[in-house]
């Protein structure tokens, strides 16, 4: 049977590694090296972020009732982790290397927050309340066009 | 299910935190000027008062406060509970614990009897305080991992060296020491050591290694094994000590064993992680890894060898392993704090982590630890290098808390202009 929860902690170790990716090759050359990983690292978290908000965070709180409750806060951490994404693209476009690893540093540690109160609570949950539907809600979630 | 935890306002105020480890800094400066104002003969066996008092400078002032802040921070993250009444608990806890290690340290080292009360008193109700806090909130976690179980099994054992210390300090203000309360001393130290130091470096190390670094994850057999082994061995350690002390070493380089094994991991783990970007909390992590492997080594080699090598495995784990981890985390916590603190009141334009503590000043101030631990190895044989040691650890400390004060220094700045974001239109 499938497992939301680990289809989506597969997904965000997808994204780790592109962020390890997009960092190490700012790292090795210049910051417009890293703006191709950048892309695609972007891509994916924003790909993630909208499998939640519009397809798992809706079922689960619908079969809850909870919708003020973890799924609230974990779009706000969402929003967080876009400006910083995007104040990261900034930072390539202007060729500012101390911004630029800054950045990272806290985006990484924001991240890596965000996904292990995901991971160890409210995914969990996700997988208790939802097992039922877990291959239909995984299906929409690999379907799902980013908007 | 407490959801707290997982929102940002719940997350407890940034003083609840900071306050711990700004003190421990000073009670690190404090330690340091000690030092250099101490003979060395009256340190190095450690049943001097006067080596107590420094020991507990360290130990309880600069190890224990620094632990507590970063607990009060990493439940609701970790755990996603949050310390109930986060901040009176944390101030309150904080007075008495400053007394109380502040008291204890004069106490013991102008023999000032009525401080010692003191000390006992403020100690006592300062650990129940926050203690008592922490493991009401972890009963509340549903689902434990690793990580919050360690967390929770090193402040049981935390709870269990306070006591043993409360004993050993009523029966010293009593005149009344035994042979056995050596025995509880020196439990009361392995103790405090591996069994809260130790296990709570361990077992968050699980959670922060690969979180910082990007590193493979501990397997889960070694990070389920590692802690029941090691308290399995600190158990047996005790009980051999008391029953059959001529056995007692296999449950010593058991617990070396089990060090050596979580050292020689985090060298490796960091060498093939997949983030390849270094900075001074890597190699703090670096350092430290060594210098545990090193003391334990030197821990278990001791009872072999018949040479008094108590000291240098002390300083090896004390400054090497356990003050060099806890620096390195310092570097992360304290600038992400501030950073989230600020996001979370609506501040967007932040200036990064990167920008509040200046990467050069940081590793000056590594440097500065790695020749204070230098100094600390010929003091361990006998040669006279305290004072050299204490200075030098006086200029790391004073650098290392300019470096923190630096990022605080940005949070209350940045507080006085208006947020770009207006967050009390938001509700929860």
């Amino acid at each position: 049977m499938a497992d939301i929860k680990s289809f989506l902690t597969t997904d965000h170790r997808t994204c780790d590694a592109y962020f390890s990716q997009m960092e190490n090759s700012a790292n090795a050359g210049s910051l417009a090296d890293a703006l191709a990983m950048y892309t695609k690292f972007s891509d994916a978290i924003e790909h993630h972020f909208q499998m939640e908000e519009r397809v798992m965070f809706p079922a689960f709180e619908q079969k809850t009732g909870m919708t003020q409750g973890p799924t609230e806060v974990m779009r706000m951490e969402h929003q967080q982790l876009r400006s910083l994404l995007k104040q990261l693209g900034d930072a390539i476009d202007n060729d500012d290397r101390t911004k630029f690893f800054g950045l990272t540093e806290t985006l990484m540690i924001m991240m890596q927050q965000h996904n292990m109160k995901e991971e160890q609570m409210l995914y969990t949950m996700a997988q208790q309340h939802l097992s039922a539907d877990a291959d239909h809600i995984i299906d929409m979630m690999e379907s799902m066009i980013v908007e | 299910m407490n959801f707290t935890g997982l929102s940002l306002e719940q997350a407890p105020p940034l003083s609840a935190p900071v306050r711990f480890f700004v003190t421990a800094l000073f009670f690190l400066m404090a330690a340091a000027v000690v030092m250099m104002s101490m003979e060395s003969a009256s340190v190095n066996t450690r049943y001097t008062t006067e080596a107590i008092a420094l020991t507990h400078l360290f130990t309880l002032g600069v190890f224990a406060f620094i632990m507590l802040g970063a607990l009060q921070q990493m439940l609701p993250v970790l755990a996603g509970v949050a310390l109930p009444h986060a901040l009176r608990i944390a101030s309150v806890s904080h007075i008495l614990l400053s007394i109380g290690v502040t008291a204890l340290f004069f106490g013991l080292f102008f023999t000032i009897t009525w401080l010692l009360v003191v000390a006992l008193s403020t100690l006592a109700l300062g650990f129940i305080l926050i203690f008592g806090g922490i493991i009401g909130a972890l009963i509340e976690v549903k689902h434990l991992n690793t990580t919050v179980r360690a967390m929770g099994i090193a402040v049981i054992i935390g709870g269990a060296v306070v006591l043993m210390g409360m004993q050993l300090l009523g029966t010293h203000i009593a005149h009344n020491m035994t042979q056995e309360s050596y025995l509880l001393a020196t439990v009361h130290s392995v103790w405090g050591i591996f069994g809260f130091a130790g296990i709570l470096a361990v077992g968050v190390s699980f959670q922060i290694l690969p979180m910082f670094y990007v590193t493979d994850a501990f397997s889960k057999y070694f990070s389920t094994y590692a802690i029941i082994g090691i308290c399995a061995a600190l158990l047996a350690w005790l009980l051999l000590n008391m029953e059959a002390a001529a056995y007692a070493m296999a449950a010593r380089w058991s617990i070396a064993l089990f060090f050596m094994v979580f050292g020689w991991n985090v060298l490796r783990k960091l060498k093939v992680r997949k983030r390849q970007i270094s900075d001074v909390t890597v190699w703090y992590w670096q350092l430290s890894a060594y210098a545990l492997m090193a003391g334990v080594l030197v821990w278990s080699m001791d009872v072999v060898i018949d040479y008094e090598l108590s000291l240098l495995s002390a300083l090896l784990i004390g400054g090497g392993f356990i003050l060099s981890l806890m620096s390195g985390m310092l570097y992360k916590i304290i600038p992400f704090l501030v950073w989230f603190h600020l996001n979370a009141k609506g501040y967007m334009t932040i200036p990064t982590m990167r920008e509040m503590i200046a990467e050069p000043m940081a590793e000056i101030q590594f440097v500065l630890h790695v020749l204070t631990l230098l100094l600390c190895i010929p003091f361990a044989f006998g040669v006279d290098t305290l004072q050299a040691a204490g200075a030098m650890l006086l200029g790391s400390s004073a650098v290392l808390l300019v470096n923190l004060l630096r990022a605080l220094h940005i949070y209350r700045t940045t507080l006085q202009r208006a947020p770009d974001f207006d967050t009390s239109m938001m509700t929860l």
